[in-house]
């Protein structure tokens, strides 16, 4: 297939001595929310953002910063960086790969990506792309979010189907594991290994289906002072760390999107070693302004976690970039802990259920 | 003022009041080896989903400015998204890695002079502006 250099296809806007094209783009959201009643709402399982009853605009908002240079009209170097209020600002990196692309139709990625595990997996920091305030926590408490490596996507078309499929490999150590280390109470590393994954998309005008499959060793490795005495130690290290959990882990999710403007339905389904979770939406457009009502559920096979939320919100699209978002979210708690027969092992508190009032700014530049 | 003037008239009037919604041409290098593409080759093109004509040719497709009056024409009938859903999509794709928008190159004018000196390019102008230098293949209705 003919190629053209870059400097041919725009007409010259960078010197006629260098090849390299730049581009640099950016997206952020400044989210503020209060718990209206019940004791703590989290809104974020990956980062951990959670709420109290008093209104804060740390635990969501976040900025990104991507910078990508193309060499060549198939090689190109991107980098993303994040920070957000849950995790002290610190800045982290979430992309980070050189692209090649080896044909019009397939392209592979190298160094560090995010896993795509569900449907809004790979954008969901980046919130002026949908309508939700956030993507439903409840159905997204997957907390690998990262991994190292490689993967390869092919997109095809036949007609007016349209497919893609990516294949990815790669290794991921969280240094904590937040979320987890939340949950077990004490703080804790974890290194997936031996990760693999595969998605799968076929869309048909406005209908999408999008299926993802991921498996993954977890090693959980602790300083052996901070272990409390019925976490059963597996293994010690060479450098006196202890391993504390070890396992393999098995994920899918299933994805159903109608774009039947005005109206646009999605439905998500996922189910992880040893939990469901899912979500439905439904929004509806006019000018500047869509709304939206949102289930999502958690269930654990065992009894200590489910919960389901409603969710009910408004984006108005102020100007070109700029977002602004309402949102009323209900959490009903209907899990109970076995050991101290609190209703919640999120929160730990007496009893989960809570509703939320949150309000929002999302920008890309 | 006769009765044909009153027409005239009235005619004339009719042209100035209505909104300025300019036919919208679609167009490619003179040299492309197609003479028609569908709405949905277009969309696709616009939308990343194909990165080649038809014939397999690559495609470089590019966009007037924002708030460009061609722009939000194609969008609304060929892309089926307004001027925000369309910058929603395409964030979904360039923090992603999985494609970078058209780019904006202008006005009419700059679409017609970058299309005609680029086989691979394909752009969109007011029906009006378009010459011999390019080659229309899908009119928005």
């Amino acid at each position: 297939m003919k190629r053209l250099p870059m400097l041919l296809v725009y007409g010259c806007i960078c010197s006629q001595a260098m090849a390299t094209d730049y581009h640099f783009t950016g997206f952020g959201s400044i989210v503020g929310a209060q718990v209206l009643d019940g004791d703590g709402y989290v809104a974020n399982y990956a980062a951990m953002g959670r709420y109290d009853d008093h209104f804060d605009i740390i635990p969501e908002t976040r900025l990104g910063l991507q910078g990508q240079v193309i060499f060549t009209d198939a090689l190109e170097v991107t980098a993303q960086i994040t920070t957000r209020g849950s995790l002290d600002w610190e800045p982290k990196l979430e992309w980070f790969y050189l692209g090649y692309e080896l044909s019009d139709s397939s392209k592979i990625q190298v160094g560090r990506m995010r896993v795509p595990a569900y449907l809004y997996s790979d954008y969901m920091d980046v919130g002026y792309a949908y309508t939700f305030i956030r993507v439903p926590g409840d159905a997204y408490s997957v907390d690998v979010v990262n991994y190292n490596g490689a993967n390869i996507t092919i997109q095809n078309s036949f007609g007016s189907v349209d497919t893609t499929v990516q294949f990815y490999a790669g290794r991921e150590i969280q240094k904590p594991a937040v979320l987890m280390s939340y949950i077990r109470r004490f703080e804790h590393d974890r290194d997936y290994t031996d990760m693999y994954g595969a998605l799968f998309s076929i869309s048909y005008g406005a209908s999408t289906l999008r299926t993802s499959y991921l498996q993954t060793n977890i090693t959980e490795i602790a300083d052996p002072g901070v272990v409390p005495v019925f976490v059963p130690i597996l293994a010690t290290l060479a450098d006196g760390r202890v391993i504390t959990g070890d396992e393999s882990i098995t994920f899918y999710d299933v994805a159903l999107l109608f774009d039947l403007a005005p109206v646009n339905l999605v439905l998500e389904y996922n189910e992880y070693e040893y939990y469901e979770s899912w979500l439905a939406s439904i929004s509806y457009n006019s000018g500047a302004w869509t709304t939206h009502l949102s289930a999502s559920a958690f269930d654990l096979d065992e009894p200590w976690e489910h919960h389901t939320s409603y969710a009910l919100g408004v984006r108005y699209d102020v100007a070109s970039g700029v977002a602004l978002k309402a949102q009323i979210d209900l959490f009903d708690d209907t899990g109970e802990n076995p050991f101290s027969l609190q209703p919640n092992t999120i929160c730990h508190c007496e009893d989960g259920d809570v509703s939320v009032l949150s309000i929002g700014a999302d920008f890309v530049f | 003022m006769n009765r044909l003037n009153i027409m005239e008239a009235a005619a004339l009037l009719l042209i100035v009041a209505a909104p300025v919604y300019a036919e919208v041409a679609v167009v490619v290098h003179p040299s492309a080896a197609f003479d028609a593409l569908s709405e949905e080759d277009v969309g696709r093109l616009f939308l990343g989903k194909s990165k080649a004509f038809p014939n397999g040719e690559s495609a470089i497709p590019v966009n007037q400015n924002e708030g460009a009056t061609a722009r939000d024409a194609f969008n609304e009938a060929i892309v089926k998204k307004n001027a925000s859903q369309y910058k929603a999509y395409w964030s979904q794709l360039v923090f992603t890695g999985k494609g970078t928008p058209p780019k904006d190159v202008g006005s009419d004018s700059d679409v017609k002079k970058l299309v005609s000196a680029n086989p691979n390019m394909i752009g969109y102008l007011d029906a009006g502006q378009v010459d011999g230098s390019v080659k229309v293949v899908y009119k928005v209705p």
